[in-house]
């Protein structure tokens, strides 16, 4: 079934301070969408808002989904709708261990219980194809572990979760080369009809493994330009200045 | 007769004893005939009086050389039955290392206890002690740790159970470089009210003590720590250090942390730090992301919260036991 993620004219502030400047962006599901754009113009503020972190404010605008507006909606019921968010900078959260985090949110998001044989078992191929060794499980949640280790695990989430819209902030800076490899592939293994990914990158690195149907740039907090897979390999080449001179 | 203390003196403030009948028969537990005196730190302690008076027999347990690397009980499973006057002394030979289990269970009206534990030169303490006692158990536990020379306690309190409970503990380091290292963690609900005293005693040098507390209270519980850490002139090179870490689940709970400092000397390095930790909003909106609901999510982060206490047993059967009672499911996600 095709289904729509629709941003419109989405104003967005955060601690009193406006970040979001109407943006208005369409993915569909079996699109691979990139967003570019220098530190601090707005790429974390737009997923956090899409996944419904309480702190960053709808101002106007709306966020559809199949037509269907879900600003008022909380992130667990995002997360039910399979809207999935790959932290740039993923939570500690001491004392809550990988496994039953895991198990619970498996639970949470699909309705029904998961046999303990059958989750154990589909971690398990997870992990290894993760190169994340097993006694994570048994950690705290993201407490200790490396940057490419926080990674790892996003993207393990993200296969467990098998979300329909899928956005990735980061998810490859951290990763050492054969990580980001793996974790690259492991995205592209997923980009599917039934799916649509919105990528958030600094380098061209990722979308070589991961080739985007479309890229954007955002450049304080709105979308100044839109084009191919060949827009990011300008970026890579010619910076920022000369969008950010065509805009002032 | 024991004269009654009131809540005029410093040690009572906190703890009404109005529901305390001092003349109540006790039911003593059997024990071997032996008349030891009472600690010093005990003198001028109702209670302990009372214990003296009431539990003249003393249980000692001798841990030898033939215990060492094993768990040994030390706790009891009480009846429901009037008031029991517990005394029992551990004594841990030198450069033994074992593991106490301390669970004081079941349903006692009123639980009297003094508990000696004697570290030798050299041995390893792992003291898990876990007091579940039902909720309607008055509970004054008294405990006195006793360090030698190079020994080494890891203590793991846990305190779930009782309706009133007034704890004193107090660690006496006593010879040079021994170390004690101390968690625990207080789960109160309903109307439970946790009175705990620590006092920490540095008399010798290049000794080194930590005492982490994390505390959970809701409804209309109440917690008051009273952690003191005495340094006296003559230990130098010492290092002791203190935390309380509050989670606070009800506008009716109250937990209050009292930290005492007696130094003498300038050279010791000496930490104390108190926080009180709401539930996290960063942590409820990862796991909410994660399509947790939220009242799910905040059972998850309180449960949690008390982990970090966990963590430290080393046995796995007796961590999963502890963890039951603290927050009611044995695992802690159902990997293992
Ligand atoms: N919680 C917050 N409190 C205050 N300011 C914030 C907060 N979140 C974001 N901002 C501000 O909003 C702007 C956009 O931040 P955002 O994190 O969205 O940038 P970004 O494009 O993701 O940057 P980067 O490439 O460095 O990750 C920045 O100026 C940032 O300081
Ligand atoms: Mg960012």
């Amino acid at each position: 079934m095709k289904s729509t993620l629709e941003i419109k004219d989405l104003v967005v502030s955060v601690e009193g301070k406006t970040v979001l400047h109407g943006i208005t962006l369409k993915v569909n599901t079996g699109e691979v969408h990139a967003i570019m754009g220098r530190n601090g113009s707005g790429k974390t503020t737009l997923s956090h808002t899409l996944m419904g972190h309480p702190k960053y404010k709808v101002i106007s605008g709306q966020i559809l989904l199949n037509g269907v507006d879900i600003t008022g909606l909380s992130p667990d019921e995002r997360a039910k709708k399979r809207i999935f968010l790959a932290f740039q900078y993923p939570t500690a959260v001491p004392g809550v261990s990988v496994a039953n985090f895991l198990r619970t949110s498996v639970r949470s998001v699909r309705g029904d219980e998961v046999p303990a044989k059958e989750f154990r078992a589909l971690v398990k191929k997870e992990l290894a194809a993760l190169k994340i060794p097993e006694n994570f499980m048994t950690r705290s949640l993201n407490d200790g572990f490396s940057g490419g280790e926080k990674k790892r695990l996003e993207t393990l989430q993200m296969k467990l979760l098998q979300p329909i819209f899928a956005v990735l902030d980061e998810t490859d800076s951290g990763l050492d080369i054969d990580a980001l490899k793996n974790v690259s592939e492991t995205i592209e293994s997923m980009r599917s009809t039934e799916r649509g990914i919105l990528l958030i990158t600094h380098y061209q690195r990722m979308l070589n493994y991961i080739k985007p149907d479309h890229v954007h740039v955002l450049l304080g907090g709105r979308i100044v330009k839109s084009g191919g897979a060949n827009l990011a390999l300008e970026l890579e080449s010619r910076g920022y200045d000369w969008i950010h001179e065509a805009n002032t | 007769m024991i004269a009654a203390p009131s809540v005029k003196d410093e040690n009572y403030r906190f703890t009404s004893l109005r529901s305390i009948n001092w003349n109540e028969a006790p039911e003593t537990i059997p024990v071997s005939a032996n008349s030891d005196v009472l600690p010093l730190v005990f003198r001028n302690d109702a209670f302990a009086d009372l214990n003296r008076g009431y539990a003249p027999d003393t249980k000692r347990i001798l841990v030898t050389g033939k215990q060492s690397g094993t768990k040994v009980s030390i706790g009891h499973h009480f009846e429901s039955c009037g008031a029991i006057y517990s005394r029992v002394i551990v004594e841990v030979a030198p450069n033994v290392n074992v593991t106490l289990v301390e669970e004081l269970l079941g349903s006692p009206r009123l639980l009297n206890q003094v508990l000696e534990i004697r570290l030798g030169e050299g041995s390893v303490v792992e003291w898990v002690h876990l007091q579940n006692l039902s909720r309607s158990t008055l509970g004054f536990l008294r405990t006195l740790v006793t360090l030698e020379a190079g020994s080494e306690l890891k203590g793991i309190i846990s305190s779930v159970g009782g309706s009133k409970n007034q704890s004193r503990v107090e660690v006496c380091l006593k010879g040079e470089r021994a170390q004690a290292t101390l968690m625990s963690a207080t789960r109160g609900i309903i109307d439970q009210h946790f009175d705990h005293w620590t006092t920490i005693t540095h008399d010798a040098g290049k000794t080194t003590s930590s005492f982490k507390h994390w505390t959970v209270m809701g409804d209309q519980a109440r917690a008051i720590f009273n952690g003191k850490v005495v340094i006296p002139a003559h230990a130098l090179g010492c290092d002791a250090y203190q935390k309380n870490t509050n989670l606070l689940l009800s506008k009716q709970a109250v937990i209050d942390s009292i930290p005492k400092l007696e130094i003498a000397t300038d050279e010791v390095k000496c930490a104390h730090g108190s926080s009180i930790s709401p539930v996290s909003d960063d942590h409820l909106y990862y796991l909410e992301s994660r399509g947790i609901d939220r009242a799910m999510a905040e059972g998850m982060l309180v449960d949690g919260f008390t982990e970090p206490v966990l963590m430290q047993i080393s046995d796995d059967v007796l961590r999963s036991q502890i963890r039951l009672a603290l927050v009611g499911h044995a695992s802690d996600g159902g990997w293992e």
